[in-house]
């Protein structure tokens, strides 16, 4: 089986790391700029149980686990760590969605507890706070990366821009990059953000959009904000080397543009951030970047194939901005439907079919 | 004062002054110190070198998550910051000038213009072969005349918004519609075992604080370090096979009989307050050493305002992509001086210049024709071995304890460019965010790029 995957973040990478672990040895993966170039070169490295909706909290409830079993097998070691995530609930928005969350959280097994936030030394407010302890921390690049390392020397890694699907009595026979066609039994669109804008090219409808988020690094403070945390301003958290890591919350409008960031953000998250820690006061930020988000309108995942699509063509995108730490079960998930048949459960449910057949995902938890 | 590094609790001074720049800044009870005022101790050898990589090699540690908080809460950092704040407002600028090195002043006199510049004690004011010279009294007339258009601040890089600049406590947004790059070069530490060490020092920092040392060991292999060597009366050590030395570099060779030895390999030990060098012919005892291997070009600012760089493998280092007029046709500025590689201080001057003068230009090529730069323009390409191999050992990262034996590990796995290096060891994650190892680490490695140089280029 000749299989081409698309775009080489964590998604394309666990993909392409499960397809090696059963034994394909005919991979390709084709990426337009560099090995995690994309989202999954960007972000915080967070993983969360807690989530809006039943699907997406079940879907974590098996994810989650994967992830940190990887976390113990992979060539670099990727840094999971529990270390909980702190809602602080500082406005009637925020104690609402959580209070409703939580009972579902609590049947799940996952519930978490309403606290006082000076609970926790290191924040200076006086406000009512929710921590679900069971979520954690991860250093992204050392997981995607430590699939990469795992799997090097069994992957063909081409450095292209994919353009056209190439299609012949309704299967997928090759996909054009470079200006020549690759051939290929499979592809696997892992496009991330820009997984919309590809099958839009190729006359398909996946409703993927990019939304463009700053992200910022703070200068080394001893470690002492160890969850996740989150105001109605800003999140963020420690990283093990001392930084804080963390951005800001607001709507953005959806699209590609540059991947700057804006001296307003960063001095909204910075006087936020120095508003809430103890000893930041003065803190400054080292630098920042930007990605996007990989929208859905149900901002939940898309992952599978569509009966309305070739044959041999499959998606596995659109995680709304919380991807990387699924992106080792997904990869699993998806190598056992494309190398065995294999349907998984959610396959139905995250299927890009639910578009047409409305059968919309409530997720509202996008952080 | 006595500052430990991050992870490996060394102790260290600055190499440079430089804003930025390792362990130019310390945060003593929440206050920020400038280190370049403070009294810096005789070199020590303490601290614990561990590889970076056990974190991934020794399985163990995953297995208890809570030995890596522990660990990190015994890093050698910052335990609070003192409240500050900014106010952010707007400016008219057409044309910006960054840099207050000879070049930023020539170009200058040229303009309407602004020049934002953090640091205007340019090396021809502090050097004893150029302080007196008419170049030098041209920039110090230029510095009075002109102080109404020069803000002593930082440039912090490209934003949504536009440009920023700091002055003081100042933010300032800016929309120029050109601007000209004189951010000038800097001299970064070689790799040999003892790097790190207090008083192994850069050029610029040792044209400072001269006084303070009689016996030094110049390492280099530019002119630059023929003319440290004759003001501090040293002897030159360059990387066997590696000499870039222009014309009037060989010229001075021979006026001032320098002594230049080629070696294959340089180890540094501390030893009773003073540093102790050991090379494959010769061996001596040095209150400092002083490095100027190759000017590398401040490249960041340039390339976070979305112009192109390349690596140039005939000196080992990174230029911005220009033309003879310091044009970049990729972002629409001009870069001169030090920013393009030039080191002579007339050359630098008529590189201020040949933005807004095409005759200058035809000088100018005449002029870069005598330098190891010439190549560059003709694109005849040749490698060399980089200028900053002394050795095997010693420190690639400083703010990050980042060792060189770790940085040849992931390179002999394939990770072979610096940004495939940064995401693998952590080099360059630093306070300096790869203001200096970014540079070491690729001429090393001859990487075809660096990482990307994110804004602010400096804490904000
Ligand atoms: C600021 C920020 C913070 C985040 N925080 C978290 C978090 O804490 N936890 C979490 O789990 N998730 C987080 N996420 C989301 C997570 O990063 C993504 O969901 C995940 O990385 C998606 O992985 P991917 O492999 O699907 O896509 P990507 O990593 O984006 O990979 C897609 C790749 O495709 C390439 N490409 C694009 N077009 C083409 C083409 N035509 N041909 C070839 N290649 C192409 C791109 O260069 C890219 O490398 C965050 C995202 C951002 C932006």
């Amino acid at each position: 089986m000749r299989v081409v995957i698309l775009g080489a973040g964590g998604h394309g990478l666990s993909l392409a790391y499960h397809l090696v672990k059963k034994g394909i040895n005919d991979i390709s993966m084709v990426e337009a700029k560099r090995i995690n170039y994309g989202s999954s070169g960007r972000n915080a490295g967070r993983y969360r149980y807690h989530f809006y909706t039943k699907e997406n909290v079940e879907f974590a409830k098996e994810g989650i686990p994967y992830l940190l079993k990887l976390c113990k097998d992979l060539p670099l070691n990727p840094l999971c760590m529990k270390t909980g995530y702190l809602w602080i609930l500082d406005d009637e928005k925020s104690k609402d969605v959580i209070s409703r969350a939580h009972s579902l959280w609590s049947s799940e097994g996952v519930g978490g507890k309403f606290l006082p936030c000076n609970d926790f030394d290191f924040l200076k407010i006086e406000e009512e706070c929710y921590l679900a302890p069971q979520d954690g921390s991860f250093h992204h690049d050392y997981l995607s990366l430590g699939m990469y390392e795992a799997i090097k020397d069994h992957v063909k890694v081409i450095i292209g821009e994919a353009m056209r699907l190439k299609v012949s009595g309704g299967k997928i026979v090759g996909v054009e990059v470079n200006g020549s066609i690759i051939p290929a039994d499979v592809v696997a669109v892992t496009l991330g953000a820009w997984t919309g804008h590809f099958m839009k090219r190729n006359g398909i409808e996946v409703p993927v959009e990019p939304e463009k988020k700053e992200i910022f690094v703070t200068e080394d403070l001893k470690f002492r904000v160890k969850p996740l945390t989150i105001s109605k301003r800003i999140y963020f958290s420690h990283t093990l080397k001392g930084e804080i890591i963390g951005g800001v919350e607001d709507e953005v409008p959806r699209g590609f543009g540059e991947l700057d960031i804006s001296v307003e953000r960063s001095l909204s998250f910075t006087r936020t951030l120095r508003s809430l820690v103890k000893g930041a006061e003065g803190i400054r930020i080292l630098r920042g970047w930007s990605g996007y988000y990989e929208m859905t309108p149900d901002h939940s995942h898309i992952m599978g194939f569509s009966d309305s699509w070739p044959d041999g063509l499959y998606v596995d995108a659109g995680y709304s901005g919380h991807g990387m730490m699924f992106s080792p079960y997904s990869g699993k998930i998806m190598a056992d439907l494309i190398a065995d048949g294999v349907k998984n459960k959610f396959t139905k449910i995250f299927s890009p079919q639910r578009f047409e057949e409305n059968k919309l995902i409530d997720e509202r938890m996008v952080i | 004062m006595e500052v430990r590094s991050k992870r490996h609790g060394r102790v260290r001074v600055p190499f440079d002054c430089e804003k930025g720049m390792p362990h130019t800044e310390a945060i003593v009870k929440g206050i920020r110190v400038d280190m370049c005022g403070e009294d810096w101790p005789r070199p020590k050898d303490t601290g614990l070198k561990i590889s970076g990589l056990l974190l991934h090699k020794l399985k163990l540690v995953r297995y208890t998550p809570w030995l890596l908080q522990e660990i990190s809460t015994r890093l050698n950092i910052p335990s609070s910051y003192t409240a500050e704040d900014y106010t952010l407002d707007k400016m008219n600028v057409d044309t910006l000038i960054v840099g207050g090195g000879t070049s930023g002043i020539f170009a200058l006199r040229r303009t309407k213009g602004l020049l934002i510049a953090n640091d205007l004690e340019t090396d021809v004011l502090l050097d004893p072969m150029t302080e007196t010279s008419d170049l030098a009294n041209t920039v110090k007339q230029t510095l009075k005349s002109e102080s109404s258009r020069i803000l002593k601040g930082d440039f912090l890089g490209k934003f949504s918004e536009g440009y920023l600049l700091r002055v003081e406590r100042r933010l300032i947004l800016v929309n120029p519609s050109k601007i000209i790059f004189a951010t000038g070069g800097r001299y970064l530490p070689p790799i040999f075992e003892g790097n790190d060490l207090p008083h192994v020092i850069s050029r610029r920092l040792y044209l400072r604080r001269r006084k303070r040392y009689n016996k030094v060991l110049v390492l280099g292999s530019s002119d630059d370090a023929v003319r440290t060597a004759i003001v501090a009366k040293g002897k030159v050590l360059t990387p066997e096979g590696v000499k870039l030395f222009s014309r009037r570099g060989l010229e001075l060779i021979e006026e001032h009989g320098v002594e230049v030895e080629e070696v294959k390999w340089l180890r540094v030990k501390a030893k009773s307050e003073s540093l102790e060098a050991t090379w494959d012919k010769g061996q001596g005892k040095f209150d400092a050493i002083v490095f100027s291997p190759v000017k590398q070009p401040r490249v960041e600012p340039i390339a976070n305002s979305g112009c192109a760089y390349k690596f140039y493998p005939n000196m080992g280092i990174y230029l911005p992509e220009h033309d003879m007029d310091g044009y970049m046709k990729e972002c629409n500025h001009y870069v001169t001086g030090g920013g393009r590689g030039i080191w002579w201080e007339e050359l630098s001057a008529l590189s201020g210049t040949t933005p807004f003068d095409p005759e200058a230009v035809q000088q100018l090529k005449e002029g870069l024709k005598e330098t190891t730069l010439r190549q560059y323009y003709t694109n005849d390409f040749i490698t060399v071995k980089s200028p900053y191999l002394y050795g095997e050992g010693g420190y690639m990262c400083l703010c990050e304890d980042v060792t060189y034996e770790d940085i040849m590990e992931v390179v002999r796995k394939g990770y072979v460019d610096v940004e495939a290096i940064k995401r693998t060891t952590g080099l360059a994650t630093g306070m300096c965010q790869g203001k200096a190892c970014s540079y070491i680490a690729g001429s090393v490695t001859r990487s075809n790029s660096l990482i990307t140089f994110r804004s602010p280029l400096l804490t904000m």
